[in-house]
Protein backbone atom coordinates (compact mmCIF):
# COMPACT_ATOMS: atom_id res chain seq x y z
CA UNK A 1 0.00 0.00 0.00
CA UNK A 2 1.28 3.49 -0.99
CA UNK A 3 4.55 1.55 -2.06
CA UNK A 4 4.17 4.50 -4.72
CA UNK A 5 3.39 7.59 -2.43
CA UNK A 6 3.54 10.19 -5.95
CA UNK A 7 0.71 8.47 -6.91
CA UNK A 8 -2.24 10.77 -6.74
CA UNK A 9 -5.12 9.78 -4.91
CA UNK A 10 -9.20 9.92 -5.66
CA UNK A 11 -9.00 13.43 -4.26
CA UNK A 12 -6.44 14.49 -6.42
CA UNK A 13 -7.43 13.16 -9.67
CA UNK A 14 -8.61 16.39 -11.12
CA UNK A 15 -11.23 15.19 -13.55
CA UNK A 16 -14.45 15.10 -12.02
CA UNK A 17 -17.04 17.77 -12.33
CA UNK A 18 -16.55 21.35 -11.20
CA UNK A 19 -12.87 20.24 -10.03
CA UNK A 20 -11.81 23.50 -11.21
CA UNK A 21 -12.94 25.40 -7.76
CA UNK A 22 -14.42 21.89 -6.09
CA UNK A 23 -11.47 19.36 -5.89
CA UNK A 24 -13.32 16.68 -4.28
CA UNK A 25 -16.56 15.86 -2.33
CA UNK A 26 -16.04 13.34 0.68
CA UNK A 27 -18.71 11.20 2.65
CA UNK A 28 -18.41 10.11 5.58
CA UNK A 29 -20.47 7.86 7.64
CA UNK A 30 -20.11 7.07 11.27
CA UNK A 31 -20.81 3.62 12.48
CA UNK A 32 -20.30 1.37 16.08
CA UNK A 33 -20.96 -2.53 16.54
CA UNK A 34 -23.05 -3.60 18.90
CA UNK A 35 -21.95 -5.22 22.73
CA UNK A 36 -18.53 -2.94 22.30
CA UNK A 37 -17.90 0.29 24.50
CA UNK A 38 -16.98 3.55 21.97
CA UNK A 39 -13.56 2.81 20.65
CA UNK A 40 -12.05 5.97 23.38
CA UNK A 41 -13.15 4.33 25.95
CA UNK A 42 -12.35 0.64 25.29
CA UNK A 43 -9.86 -1.46 26.89
CA UNK A 44 -6.58 -2.09 24.73
CA UNK A 45 -7.80 -5.65 24.89
CA UNK A 46 -11.19 -4.86 23.41
CA UNK A 47 -9.77 -2.73 20.91
CA UNK A 48 -7.08 -5.62 19.77
CA UNK A 49 -10.20 -7.61 19.62
CA UNK A 50 -12.16 -5.67 17.82
CA UNK A 51 -10.06 -4.01 15.19
CA UNK A 52 -8.85 -8.14 14.12
CA UNK A 53 -12.45 -8.72 13.35
CA UNK A 54 -13.56 -5.92 11.52
CA UNK A 55 -10.23 -6.04 9.82
CA UNK A 56 -11.54 -9.77 8.74
CA UNK A 57 -14.54 -8.20 7.92
CA UNK A 58 -13.55 -5.83 5.47
CA UNK A 59 -11.28 -8.04 3.48
CA UNK A 60 -14.09 -10.76 2.87
CA UNK A 61 -14.97 -11.33 -0.71
CA UNK A 62 -18.73 -9.31 -0.56
CA UNK A 63 -16.83 -6.06 0.25
CA UNK A 64 -15.77 -4.80 -3.03
CA UNK A 65 -13.68 -2.74 -4.16
CA UNK A 66 -11.40 -4.52 -2.71
CA UNK A 67 -9.80 -3.70 0.58
CA UNK A 68 -6.21 -3.64 2.03
CA UNK A 69 -5.86 -3.08 5.94
CA UNK A 70 -2.79 -0.86 7.28
CA UNK A 71 -2.19 -1.92 10.83
CA UNK A 72 -1.48 1.88 12.10
CA UNK A 73 0.79 0.53 15.16
CA UNK A 74 2.95 -1.63 12.13
CA UNK A 75 3.67 1.28 10.50
CA UNK A 76 6.14 4.28 11.18
CA UNK A 77 5.13 7.75 11.91
CA UNK A 78 6.09 9.00 8.70
CA UNK A 79 3.62 6.29 7.54
CA UNK A 80 0.50 7.48 9.14
CA UNK A 81 1.47 11.56 8.66
CA UNK A 82 1.37 10.01 4.35
CA UNK A 83 -2.29 8.50 5.23
CA UNK A 84 -3.18 11.67 7.12
CA UNK A 85 -1.85 14.28 4.01
CA UNK A 86 -4.11 11.80 2.13
CA UNK A 87 -6.98 12.01 3.68
CA UNK A 88 -7.34 8.37 4.50
CA UNK A 89 -6.92 8.83 8.29
CA UNK A 90 -7.88 11.56 10.70
CA UNK A 91 -5.11 13.05 12.75
CA UNK A 92 -7.12 12.20 16.00
CA UNK A 93 -6.52 8.68 14.74
CA UNK A 94 -2.74 8.82 13.93
CA UNK A 95 -2.28 10.28 17.61
CA UNK A 96 -4.34 8.07 19.39
CA UNK A 97 -2.83 5.12 21.32
CA UNK A 98 -5.08 2.03 20.97
CA UNK A 99 -4.98 -0.28 18.51
CA UNK A 100 -6.62 1.03 15.03
CA UNK A 101 -6.50 -0.10 11.03
CA UNK A 102 -7.68 1.77 8.17
CA UNK A 103 -9.09 -0.68 5.19
CA UNK A 104 -8.01 0.91 1.72
CA UNK A 105 -9.16 0.30 -2.18
CA UNK A 106 -6.19 1.24 -4.77
CA UNK A 107 -7.35 3.81 -6.20
CA UNK A 108 -7.99 5.91 -2.35
CA UNK A 109 -11.39 6.47 -3.25
CA UNK A 110 -12.47 4.30 -0.20
CA UNK A 111 -11.08 4.72 3.31
CA UNK A 112 -12.65 2.70 6.36
CA UNK A 113 -10.76 3.63 9.32
CA UNK A 114 -11.22 1.01 12.19
CA UNK A 115 -11.26 2.37 15.66
CA UNK A 116 -11.07 5.79 15.18
CA UNK A 117 -13.82 7.60 17.58
CA UNK A 118 -16.05 5.70 16.22
CA UNK A 119 -15.62 1.96 15.32
CA UNK A 120 -16.29 2.25 11.89
CA UNK A 121 -15.48 5.88 9.96
CA UNK A 122 -16.14 4.91 6.24
CA UNK A 123 -15.18 7.62 3.56
CA UNK A 124 -15.95 7.86 0.18
CA UNK A 125 -13.92 10.49 -1.68
CA UNK A 126 -15.11 11.54 -5.67
CA UNK A 127 -12.75 14.01 -7.90
CA UNK A 128 -14.73 17.01 -8.25
CA UNK A 129 -18.36 17.79 -6.79
CA UNK A 130 -20.01 14.54 -6.54
CA UNK A 131 -22.53 15.03 -3.54
CA UNK A 132 -24.47 12.13 -4.35
CA UNK A 133 -22.54 10.37 -6.66
CA UNK A 134 -20.22 10.18 -3.72
CA UNK A 135 -23.22 9.18 -1.07
CA UNK A 136 -24.68 6.57 -3.54
CA UNK A 137 -21.20 4.46 -3.01
CA UNK A 138 -21.57 5.32 1.05
CA UNK A 139 -24.81 3.53 0.84
CA UNK A 140 -23.89 0.80 -0.88
CA UNK A 141 -20.58 0.37 1.54
CA UNK A 142 -23.45 0.70 4.19
CA UNK A 143 -25.58 -2.09 2.77
CA UNK A 144 -22.73 -4.36 2.91
CA UNK A 145 -21.32 -3.38 6.85
CA UNK A 146 -25.59 -3.64 8.07
CA UNK A 147 -25.33 -7.27 6.50
CA UNK A 148 -22.16 -8.21 8.10
CA UNK A 149 -21.45 -6.46 10.53
CA UNK A 150 -24.03 -6.17 13.91
CA UNK A 151 -24.28 -2.20 13.73
CA UNK A 152 -25.91 -0.37 17.23
CA UNK A 153 -28.80 1.72 15.63
CA UNK A 154 -31.89 2.70 17.63
CA UNK A 155 -35.21 3.86 16.36
CA UNK A 156 -34.66 7.08 18.91
CA UNK A 157 -31.29 8.04 17.91
CA UNK A 158 -30.21 6.22 14.84
CA UNK A 159 -27.18 5.30 14.43
CA UNK A 160 -24.93 5.49 17.68
CA UNK A 161 -21.44 7.43 18.06
CA UNK A 162 -19.32 8.30 20.46
CA UNK A 163 -20.02 11.69 20.45
CA UNK A 164 -23.89 13.03 20.15
CA UNK A 165 -22.87 15.59 17.19
CA UNK A 166 -22.74 12.54 14.50
CA UNK A 167 -25.74 10.52 15.78
CA UNK A 168 -28.57 9.93 14.03
CA UNK A 169 -27.15 9.78 10.33
CA UNK A 170 -24.05 9.53 11.15
CA UNK A 171 -23.78 10.98 7.90
CA UNK A 172 -21.24 14.34 6.89
CA UNK A 173 -20.69 15.40 3.24
CA UNK A 174 -18.12 17.57 2.77
CA UNK A 175 -16.70 19.55 -0.40
CA UNK A 176 -12.89 20.43 -0.82
CA UNK A 177 -13.20 23.87 -2.23
CA UNK A 178 -10.53 26.16 -3.56
CA UNK A 179 -11.40 29.85 -2.94
CA UNK A 180 -8.87 32.14 -4.02
CA UNK A 181 -11.25 34.71 -5.59
CA UNK A 182 -12.75 35.04 -2.65
CA UNK A 183 -10.70 34.80 -0.15
CA UNK A 184 -8.24 38.06 -2.18
CA UNK A 185 -11.93 39.51 -2.69
CA UNK A 186 -12.28 39.92 0.64
CA UNK A 187 -15.52 38.09 1.01
CA UNK A 188 -14.49 34.76 2.25
CA UNK A 189 -15.86 35.76 6.06
CA UNK A 190 -18.72 36.65 4.01
CA UNK A 191 -19.47 33.87 2.34
CA UNK A 192 -18.74 31.53 5.44
CA UNK A 193 -21.03 33.23 7.84
CA UNK A 194 -23.14 32.62 4.77
CA UNK A 195 -22.59 28.98 4.77
CA UNK A 196 -22.84 28.86 8.91
CA UNK A 197 -26.09 30.68 8.97
CA UNK A 198 -27.05 27.16 6.87
CA UNK A 199 -25.72 25.35 9.84
CA UNK A 200 -23.07 24.41 7.84
CA UNK A 201 -19.19 24.36 8.91
CA UNK A 202 -16.31 25.94 6.86
CA UNK A 203 -13.01 24.61 7.76
CA UNK A 204 -9.36 24.79 6.27
CA UNK A 205 -8.07 21.63 4.59
CA UNK A 206 -7.56 19.13 7.06
CA UNK A 207 -11.12 19.59 8.66
CA UNK A 208 -11.59 20.19 12.11
CA UNK A 209 -8.94 22.47 13.84
CA UNK A 210 -6.88 22.95 10.50
CA UNK A 211 -6.41 26.21 9.20
CA UNK A 212 -7.37 27.26 5.11
CA UNK A 213 -4.19 26.87 3.66
CA UNK A 214 -3.83 27.51 0.07
CA UNK A 215 -7.31 28.94 0.24
CA UNK A 216 -8.75 25.23 0.33
CA UNK A 217 -11.94 25.57 2.45
CA UNK A 218 -14.01 22.39 3.40
CA UNK A 219 -17.76 22.89 3.48
CA UNK A 220 -19.70 20.58 5.57
CA UNK A 221 -22.77 19.74 7.03
CA UNK A 222 -23.36 20.01 11.21
CA UNK A 223 -26.31 18.64 11.68
CA UNK A 224 -26.74 14.67 11.56
CA UNK A 225 -29.89 14.02 13.51
CA UNK A 226 -33.55 15.01 12.59
CA UNK A 227 -33.37 15.20 9.07
CA UNK A 228 -33.18 12.77 6.03
CA UNK A 229 -29.93 11.58 4.16
CA UNK A 230 -31.62 13.11 1.07
CA UNK A 231 -32.04 16.30 3.04
CA UNK A 232 -28.51 16.43 3.89
CA UNK A 233 -27.09 16.30 0.81
CA UNK A 234 -29.28 18.74 -1.11
CA UNK A 235 -28.44 21.07 1.65
CA UNK A 236 -24.83 20.74 1.48
CA UNK A 237 -25.10 20.47 -2.76
CA UNK A 238 -27.50 23.68 -2.95
CA UNK A 239 -25.09 25.92 -0.53
CA UNK A 240 -21.65 24.25 -2.84
CA UNK A 241 -23.21 25.25 -5.92
CA UNK A 242 -24.23 29.00 -4.84
CA UNK A 243 -20.53 29.22 -3.40
CA UNK A 244 -18.92 28.14 -6.65
CA UNK A 245 -21.32 30.33 -8.28
CA UNK A 246 -20.06 33.03 -6.36
CA UNK A 247 -16.59 32.13 -6.52
CA UNK A 248 -16.95 32.30 -10.41
CA UNK A 249 -18.30 35.77 -10.24
CA UNK A 250 -15.78 37.11 -7.99
CA UNK A 251 -13.11 35.51 -10.39
CA UNK A 252 -14.00 37.00 -13.48
CA UNK A 253 -14.12 40.42 -11.48
CA UNK A 254 -10.97 39.90 -10.47
CA UNK A 255 -9.35 39.66 -13.93
CA UNK A 256 -11.58 42.72 -14.94
CA UNK A 257 -10.90 46.89 -15.53
CA UNK A 258 -8.13 48.41 -12.90
CA UNK A 259 -7.71 44.41 -10.92
CA UNK A 260 -6.24 42.89 -13.92
CA UNK A 261 -3.18 43.82 -13.79
CA UNK A 262 -2.62 43.01 -10.04
CA UNK A 263 -4.25 39.84 -10.68
CA UNK A 264 -2.20 38.68 -13.52
CA UNK A 265 0.76 40.14 -11.43
CA UNK A 266 0.41 37.90 -8.44
CA UNK A 267 -0.16 34.57 -10.83
CA UNK A 268 3.29 35.43 -12.38
CA UNK A 269 4.95 36.30 -9.41
CA UNK A 270 3.83 33.33 -7.57
CA UNK A 271 5.38 31.24 -10.07
CA UNK A 272 8.28 33.12 -10.40
CA UNK A 273 8.67 32.45 -6.70
CA UNK A 274 7.90 28.69 -7.00
CA UNK A 275 10.12 28.31 -10.05
CA UNK A 276 13.34 30.28 -8.22
CA UNK A 277 12.97 29.94 -4.70
CA UNK A 278 16.13 27.39 -2.78
CA UNK A 279 14.50 27.57 0.55
CA UNK A 280 10.14 26.75 0.56
CA UNK A 281 8.65 26.88 3.12
CA UNK A 282 4.90 25.28 3.71
CA UNK A 283 2.95 28.17 3.82
CA UNK A 284 4.52 30.14 1.29
CA UNK A 285 4.47 27.25 -1.29
CA UNK A 286 0.84 26.57 -0.91
CA UNK A 287 0.11 30.58 -1.50
CA UNK A 288 2.22 30.78 -4.58
CA UNK A 289 0.40 27.58 -5.40
CA UNK A 290 -3.26 29.03 -5.03
CA UNK A 291 -1.87 31.99 -7.00
CA UNK A 292 -1.19 29.09 -10.32
CA UNK A 293 -3.98 27.46 -9.73
CA UNK A 294 -6.28 30.53 -10.07
CA UNK A 295 -4.61 31.39 -13.11
CA UNK A 296 -4.34 27.88 -15.02
CA UNK A 297 -7.88 27.90 -14.10
CA UNK A 298 -8.87 31.35 -15.89
CA UNK A 299 -6.86 30.90 -18.92
CA UNK A 300 -4.19 33.66 -17.82
CA UNK A 301 -1.22 31.17 -17.40
CA UNK A 302 -0.10 28.55 -19.98
CA UNK A 303 2.33 25.82 -20.09
CA UNK A 304 1.10 23.87 -16.75
CA UNK A 305 -1.25 21.01 -16.25
CA UNK A 306 -3.19 20.54 -13.23
CA UNK A 307 -1.30 17.38 -12.68
CA UNK A 308 1.46 19.40 -11.86
CA UNK A 309 -0.06 21.55 -9.49
CA UNK A 310 -1.49 18.44 -7.47
CA UNK A 311 1.22 16.48 -7.73
CA UNK A 312 3.23 19.81 -6.02
CA UNK A 313 0.20 19.80 -3.51
CA UNK A 314 0.96 16.27 -2.41
CA UNK A 315 4.42 15.89 -2.90
CA UNK A 316 5.70 18.94 -1.26
CA UNK A 317 3.60 18.29 2.33
CA UNK A 318 5.45 17.16 4.92
CA UNK A 319 5.06 13.43 5.29
CA UNK A 320 5.52 12.85 1.56
CA UNK A 321 8.96 14.59 1.40
CA UNK A 322 10.21 12.57 4.54
CA UNK A 323 8.48 9.49 2.71
CA UNK A 324 10.50 10.62 -0.41
CA UNK A 325 13.59 11.63 1.24
CA UNK A 326 13.17 7.95 3.23
CA UNK A 327 14.37 9.40 6.90
CA UNK A 328 13.39 12.42 8.87
CA UNK A 329 13.93 15.97 7.89
CA UNK A 330 14.20 19.29 10.44
CA UNK A 331 11.68 21.61 8.86
CA UNK A 332 14.84 23.63 7.42
CA UNK A 333 15.90 20.69 6.00
CA UNK A 334 12.06 20.17 4.23
CA UNK A 335 12.51 23.76 3.09
CA UNK A 336 15.23 23.11 0.99
CA UNK A 337 13.92 19.73 -0.02
CA UNK A 338 10.71 21.31 -1.16
CA UNK A 339 12.18 23.91 -2.99
CA UNK A 340 14.11 21.45 -5.10
CA UNK A 341 11.12 19.41 -5.56
CA UNK A 342 8.95 22.16 -6.97
CA UNK A 343 11.19 23.35 -9.18
CA UNK A 344 11.47 19.59 -10.33
CA UNK A 345 7.73 19.36 -11.03
CA UNK A 346 7.22 22.84 -12.11
CA UNK A 347 10.69 23.40 -14.31
CA UNK A 348 12.84 26.47 -13.33
CA UNK B 1 -55.82 60.84 59.33
CA UNK B 2 -54.29 57.48 60.25
CA UNK B 3 -55.40 55.52 63.77
CA UNK B 4 -53.11 54.74 66.40
CA UNK B 5 -50.64 52.43 66.18
CA UNK B 6 -52.22 48.75 67.08
CA UNK B 7 -48.88 47.70 69.09
CA UNK B 8 -47.95 50.72 71.36
CA UNK B 9 -50.94 52.25 71.17
CA UNK B 10 -49.22 55.49 71.90
CA UNK B 11 -48.56 57.01 68.69
CA UNK B 12 -50.06 57.67 64.90
CA UNK B 13 -49.59 54.50 62.36
CA UNK B 14 -47.61 55.46 59.62
CA UNK B 15 -47.67 51.75 57.84
CA UNK B 16 -50.87 50.01 57.01
CA UNK B 17 -50.06 45.76 56.96
CA UNK B 18 -52.43 43.71 54.64
CA UNK B 19 -52.51 40.66 55.47
CA UNK B 20 -52.98 38.32 51.91
CA UNK B 21 -53.57 35.20 51.47
CA UNK B 22 -53.80 33.67 47.69
CA UNK B 23 -54.09 37.63 46.71
CA UNK B 24 -56.62 37.96 48.94
CA UNK B 25 -56.68 40.47 51.77
CA UNK B 26 -57.95 38.52 54.78
CA UNK B 27 -56.92 41.48 57.46
CA UNK B 28 -55.30 44.50 58.55
CA UNK B 29 -52.49 46.21 60.81
CA UNK B 30 -51.58 49.99 61.96
CA UNK B 31 -48.44 50.48 63.17
CA UNK B 32 -46.57 53.47 63.60
CA UNK B 33 -42.58 53.74 62.18
CA UNK B 34 -40.54 52.09 65.40
CA UNK B 35 -42.88 49.01 65.61
CA UNK B 36 -42.78 48.35 61.78
CA UNK B 37 -39.06 48.45 61.93
CA UNK B 38 -39.36 46.50 65.18
CA UNK B 39 -41.73 43.59 63.52
CA UNK B 40 -39.48 43.48 59.87
CA UNK B 41 -42.53 44.87 58.53
CA UNK B 42 -42.97 47.42 55.94
CA UNK B 43 -42.25 47.62 52.49
CA UNK B 44 -38.68 46.66 51.82
CA UNK B 45 -39.54 43.59 53.84
CA UNK B 46 -42.27 42.82 51.34
CA UNK B 47 -39.61 44.01 48.82
CA UNK B 48 -37.40 41.69 50.09
CA UNK B 49 -40.01 38.79 50.57
CA UNK B 50 -40.98 39.16 47.11
CA UNK B 51 -37.70 39.16 45.29
CA UNK B 52 -36.86 35.31 47.71
CA UNK B 53 -40.10 34.43 46.66
CA UNK B 54 -40.08 34.83 42.94
CA UNK B 55 -35.80 33.69 43.41
CA UNK B 56 -37.70 30.38 44.81
CA UNK B 57 -39.84 29.85 41.81
CA UNK B 58 -36.39 30.33 39.47
CA UNK B 59 -34.60 27.96 41.42
CA UNK B 60 -37.20 25.78 41.81
CA UNK B 61 -36.71 24.50 38.35
CA UNK B 62 -32.85 24.79 38.51
CA UNK B 63 -33.13 22.63 42.14
CA UNK B 64 -35.25 20.46 40.44
CA UNK B 65 -32.53 19.97 37.80
CA UNK B 66 -30.06 20.26 39.75
CA UNK B 67 -31.23 17.05 42.07
CA UNK B 68 -31.68 15.51 38.88
CA UNK B 69 -28.10 16.01 37.86
CA UNK B 70 -27.05 15.34 41.68
CA UNK B 71 -28.75 11.36 41.13
CA UNK B 72 -27.12 11.42 37.59
CA UNK B 73 -23.84 12.02 38.97
CA UNK B 74 -23.65 8.58 41.38
CA UNK B 75 -25.59 6.95 37.63
CA UNK B 76 -23.02 5.21 35.70
CA UNK B 77 -23.77 3.03 32.69
CA UNK B 78 -24.19 -0.67 33.65
CA UNK B 79 -22.37 -0.93 30.33
CA UNK B 80 -19.34 0.57 30.07
CA UNK B 81 -19.68 2.16 33.72
CA UNK B 82 -19.01 5.72 32.25
CA UNK B 83 -20.49 8.69 34.89
CA UNK B 84 -22.73 11.50 33.86
CA UNK B 85 -20.19 13.52 34.98
CA UNK B 86 -17.60 12.15 32.86
CA UNK B 87 -20.39 12.30 29.98
CA UNK B 88 -20.94 16.27 30.95
CA UNK B 89 -17.37 16.90 31.52
CA UNK B 90 -15.88 15.16 28.12
CA UNK B 91 -19.41 15.37 25.62
CA UNK B 92 -18.45 11.51 24.98
CA UNK B 93 -20.69 8.62 25.63
CA UNK B 94 -19.01 5.35 26.66
CA UNK B 95 -21.41 2.57 24.70
CA UNK B 96 -24.32 2.32 22.46
CA UNK B 97 -26.48 1.81 26.10
CA UNK B 98 -25.38 4.86 27.71
CA UNK B 99 -27.94 6.76 25.36
CA UNK B 100 -30.64 4.99 27.39
CA UNK B 101 -29.14 5.69 30.17
CA UNK B 102 -28.17 9.49 29.99
CA UNK B 103 -31.27 10.45 27.65
CA UNK B 104 -32.46 12.79 30.46
CA UNK B 105 -29.26 14.90 29.90
CA UNK B 106 -28.82 14.13 25.84
CA UNK B 107 -32.52 15.04 25.33
CA UNK B 108 -31.39 19.12 25.56
CA UNK B 109 -27.91 18.60 24.18
CA UNK B 110 -29.06 17.13 20.92
CA UNK B 111 -31.99 19.40 20.90
CA UNK B 112 -29.30 22.43 20.81
CA UNK B 113 -26.64 20.91 18.35
CA UNK B 114 -29.49 19.04 15.61
CA UNK B 115 -32.34 21.67 16.67
CA UNK B 116 -34.02 17.54 16.75
CA UNK B 117 -33.88 15.14 18.95
CA UNK B 118 -35.14 11.81 17.22
CA UNK B 119 -33.52 10.17 13.62
CA UNK B 120 -35.72 10.61 10.71
CA UNK B 121 -32.77 8.85 8.34
CA UNK B 122 -32.24 5.56 6.81
CA UNK B 123 -33.47 2.51 9.47
CA UNK B 124 -31.57 -1.02 8.62
CA UNK B 125 -33.36 -3.27 6.57
CA UNK B 126 -35.78 -0.58 5.12
CA UNK B 127 -34.99 -0.29 1.79
CA UNK B 128 -36.44 3.55 1.19
CA UNK B 129 -36.38 4.79 4.90
CA UNK B 130 -36.53 8.25 3.89
CA UNK B 131 -39.83 7.88 2.14
CA UNK B 132 -42.04 5.26 5.33
CA UNK B 133 -40.13 7.30 8.05
CA UNK B 134 -43.27 9.61 9.37
CA UNK B 135 -43.08 13.19 7.70
CA UNK B 136 -42.95 14.50 11.24
CA UNK B 137 -42.40 12.51 14.33
CA UNK B 138 -44.51 12.79 17.34
CA UNK B 139 -41.75 11.11 19.91
CA UNK B 140 -39.52 14.28 18.61
CA UNK B 141 -41.85 17.04 19.09
CA UNK B 142 -42.92 15.64 22.68
CA UNK B 143 -39.27 15.67 23.63
CA UNK B 144 -38.64 19.05 22.27
CA UNK B 145 -41.15 20.60 23.54
CA UNK B 146 -40.68 19.33 27.15
CA UNK B 147 -37.29 20.46 26.65
CA UNK B 148 -38.41 23.67 25.62
CA UNK B 149 -41.13 23.82 28.75
CA UNK B 150 -37.51 23.04 31.17
CA UNK B 151 -35.24 25.15 29.42
CA UNK B 152 -38.42 28.57 29.50
CA UNK B 153 -38.56 29.10 25.92
CA UNK B 154 -41.90 29.39 26.11
CA UNK B 155 -42.27 31.18 22.48
CA UNK B 156 -40.89 27.90 21.04
CA UNK B 157 -42.96 25.38 23.00
CA UNK B 158 -46.14 27.29 22.16
CA UNK B 159 -44.92 26.75 18.44
CA UNK B 160 -43.95 23.20 19.14
CA UNK B 161 -47.35 22.86 20.70
CA UNK B 162 -48.80 23.59 17.57
CA UNK B 163 -47.09 21.59 15.36
CA UNK B 164 -47.36 18.69 17.81
CA UNK B 165 -51.29 18.68 17.62
CA UNK B 166 -50.90 19.26 13.87
CA UNK B 167 -48.75 16.77 13.53
CA UNK B 168 -51.55 13.94 15.78
CA UNK B 169 -54.17 15.59 13.20
CA UNK B 170 -52.51 14.69 10.69
CA UNK B 171 -51.45 11.22 11.74
CA UNK B 172 -54.98 10.43 12.75
CA UNK B 173 -56.70 11.74 9.29
CA UNK B 174 -54.60 8.83 7.39
CA UNK B 175 -55.48 6.84 9.62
Amino acid sequence: MHEDSTQLGEWLRGDGPDCGISMCTRVRLARNVQGYRFAPTMSPEEAEELQTYLSAQLTTEPFQPKLQIVALDAVEPIERQVLIERHLISREMANAERSRSVAIDDAESVSIMINEEDHIRAQVFRSGFQVREAYAEAERLDELLLAHIPLAFSEEFGFLTSCPTNTGTGLRVSVMLHLPGLVWADEIEKASNTAQKIHLAVRGLYGEGSRALGDFYQVSNQVTLGCSERRILDDVHAAVARLIEWEREVRAALLDGESRARTLDKVHRSLGTLRSARILSSDECLACLSAIRFGVEQGVLDGLTHEQLNRVLLQAQPGHLQRLANTELTPTERDLRRADLVRGILGE
Amino acid sequence: MMPKCSKCNAVEATVQILDLESGEVTGSHFLCDSCAKEGNAGAKQTAIKLSSEILENLLGGLGGEQDSTAELTDLACPGCRLTASEFRLRGRLGCPRCYEVFRSSLLPLLERVHDATCHRGRFPGRTTPSTTAPRVSLVDLRNRLQTAIEEERYEDAARLRDELEQAKQERDGDA
